[in-house]
């Protein structure tokens, strides 16, 4: 089991450890995600059918529709929230969900995300370090 | 963040609990965006601001009236500025029709009372700017709605970055935005262009153009050229599709949008890095793309997104002067209740109604999350892509003409 981590920026605060999803792709939660299931519903997504609950969310940004916020807000009540956001570029409609409903957002990996993390690895993300630390599953 | 004294004493609470914590979400989203000062707004479109429809799928009472109590807060609070409503989650003049019950009517009549003593203009439309909303060049805006964003930034000069529900709430009450993005000047120049060569006829056209080019975009502004004239219905499915490809928050047409009357200012000075065509292929290749279908009878037609013009609404009255909507099919038209008084009045509204289609008023298929068909045809590519996640209906893109003839046989 390989161990790893890296600096990065951070667009909001917090630490947390999960396990990662990844995809680079752009995703729009309102119209691209279930807050009732947990479960992303954009069909031309590679991740439609993914839970995000508690996951480590990696994407290269979100998209679309002003409703991410607010999806993300029925999500965070509901428990299916993702745990935190790694983004390449940052969408301010993700950014403003991860202030509000208090989840880490970290960008700008000093080493490529998508080459480094692979969907089922353990995530921590602390931005009071300014660090993502990877523990690659066996 | 740098703050004035004044924004200091909101955020330590000296104005209340609640303008601590738009002011809190305010300059977290600030200092996550990087912005280094909170500028006044003058004109913002929260979303949200209505009954939650289906959107909290099985709700108790107690769900329902914690909802209402948050939004009643809210638009009981006089606005900073002028504030007009984005789509609501259903439609208040025939909520029995989309099975929408009692306490949800109740909940949306309260909010109507509530705001009618504090000033917000409750208008539950996505095309705030057909209403008599139509910001002015140079005034800054929070809006929601992604495409109706795109649409003020691009085509009226106005400037507006992409709000949620918080940041348009907040800036709704406390009267001030992080300044960011496509405040600034240099947050309006354009990272790359797209020469269109081919002709852009129905306003689907236009919508597939808007999708190419958002999804080469992502976060990015496109700037377009070739093309020499544009009208409202265009290039308001123009800026749909860019807001459902990718995460727009505005383009530059040459000649058309008011700050690119040239490719040098449209790059403020500096040359294209990186250029596409839009040709008759990458047209067709989105019309293919947005219509994946296991077969050819429809039982779903949907005119409205973003909502009708009255223009829009007069077109498929006409055409369905003479015509019935086929047994089985279900056709939609929705758009603003004013815009929908006004179709009533010359009698459009009921040509539509005669032919057996339904206007729908404060809402849309895919936000009201009704109806569940089978096979959907629409002029929308923002709505033949959502749909399919949230309805669970195939989808398939064409023009105005074939979707209401479609819609008059039930067969593609």
């Amino acid at each position: 089991m390989k161990k790893f981590t890296v600096r990065c920026r951070t667009v909001v605060p917090g630490r947390v450890t999960g396990e990662a999803i990844v995809s680079k792709s752009r995703l729009s939660f309102w119209g691209g995600f279930d807050a009732v299931s947990g479960k992303v519903i954009d069909t031309t997504n590679p991740l439609y059918g993914c839970s995000l609950k508690d996951k480590i969310l990696i994407l290269v940004s979100t998209k679309g529709s002003s409703g991410t916020s607010g999806v993300l807000a029925t999500a965070k009540k509901k428990g299916n929230a993702p745990a935190a956001f790694i983004n390449t570029e940052v969408d301010a409609l993700a950014a403003l969900a991860c202030v509000v409903q208090h989840i880490p957002f970290v960008t700008d990996l000093e080493s490529d995300p998508f080459e480094l993390i692979r969907t089922g690895d353990i995530v921590t993300v602390d931005t009071e370090k300014g660090v993502v630390t990877v523990t690659q599953k066996a | 963040m740098e703050l004035t004294l004044e924004q200091q004493r909101i955020l330590t609470g000296e104005r209340g609990e609640t303008h601590a914590k738009y002011m809190k979400w305010l300059v977290g989203w600030g200092d996550a965006m990087q912005a280094r000062r909170l500028v006044p707004v003058e004109n913002v479109l929260p979303n949200g601001m209505s009954a939650p429809g289906r959107r909290l799928g099985k709700a108790t009472d107690a769900d329902l009236q914690a909802y209402l109590q948050e939004r009643i807060d809210i638009c009981s609070c006089p606005p900073a500025c002028t504030v007009y409503t984005h789509i609501g989650s259903i439609d208040l003049e025939q909520p029995q029709k989309m099975g929408i019950d009692e306490r949800q009517v109740a909940l949306q009549r309260k909010l109507i009372d509530e705001a009618s003593g504090s000033g917000w203009i409750m208008s539950w439309t996505c095309t705030p700017y057909l209403i008599g909303n139509v910001p002015v060049k140079g005034q800054i805006c929070a809006w929601t709605e992604s495409h109706a964003v795109i649409y003020i930034n691009s085509i009226l000069g106005a400037r507006s970055t992409r709000h949620g529900f918080e940041s348009a709430v907040a800036a709704a009450i406390l009267g001030v935005i992080p300044e960011f993005g496509v405040l600034t000047d240099k947050g309006r120049k354009g990272d790359f262009l797209i020469e269109v060569t081919t002709e852009l006829i129905d306003v689907a056209d236009w919508g597939a153009l808007g999708f190419f080019a958002g999804q080469i975009a992502g976060l990015r502004t496109p700037v377009f050229s070739g093309v020499n004239r544009a009208n409202l219905e265009q290039v308001k499915q123009l800026c749909a599709a860019l807001a459902t490809g990718g995460g727009v928050s505005m383009f530059h047409m040459i000649g058309i949008t008011p700050e690119a009357p040239t490719l040098e200012a449209a790059f403020q000075g500096e040359n294209p890095k990186e250029s596409y065509v839009f040709g008759e292929r990458e047209l067709r290749k989105v019309y293919e793309e947005l219509s994946v279908t296991s077969g050819d009878d429809v039982d779903f037609a949907y005119i409205g997104c973003p909502h009708c013009t009255l223009q829009e609404i007069a077109e498929v009255a006409v055409f369905l002067k003479d015509q019935r909507i086929a047994n089985g099919v279900t056709l939609i038209l929705a758009t603003s209740y004013a815009l929908m008084m006004q179709a009533r009045r010359l009698g459009f509204v009921e040509r539509i109604e005669k032919a057996g289609g339904y206007v729908m008023v404060d809402t849309c298929p895919a936000v009201t999350m009704w109806p569940r068909k089978k096979r959907m045809v629409t002029n929308s590519v923002k709505q033949a892509y959502y749909s399919r996640g949230i309805l669970g209906n195939e989808s398939i893109l064409t023009s105005t003409k074939e979707c209401l003839r479609i819609a008059t046989t039930g067969r593609r």
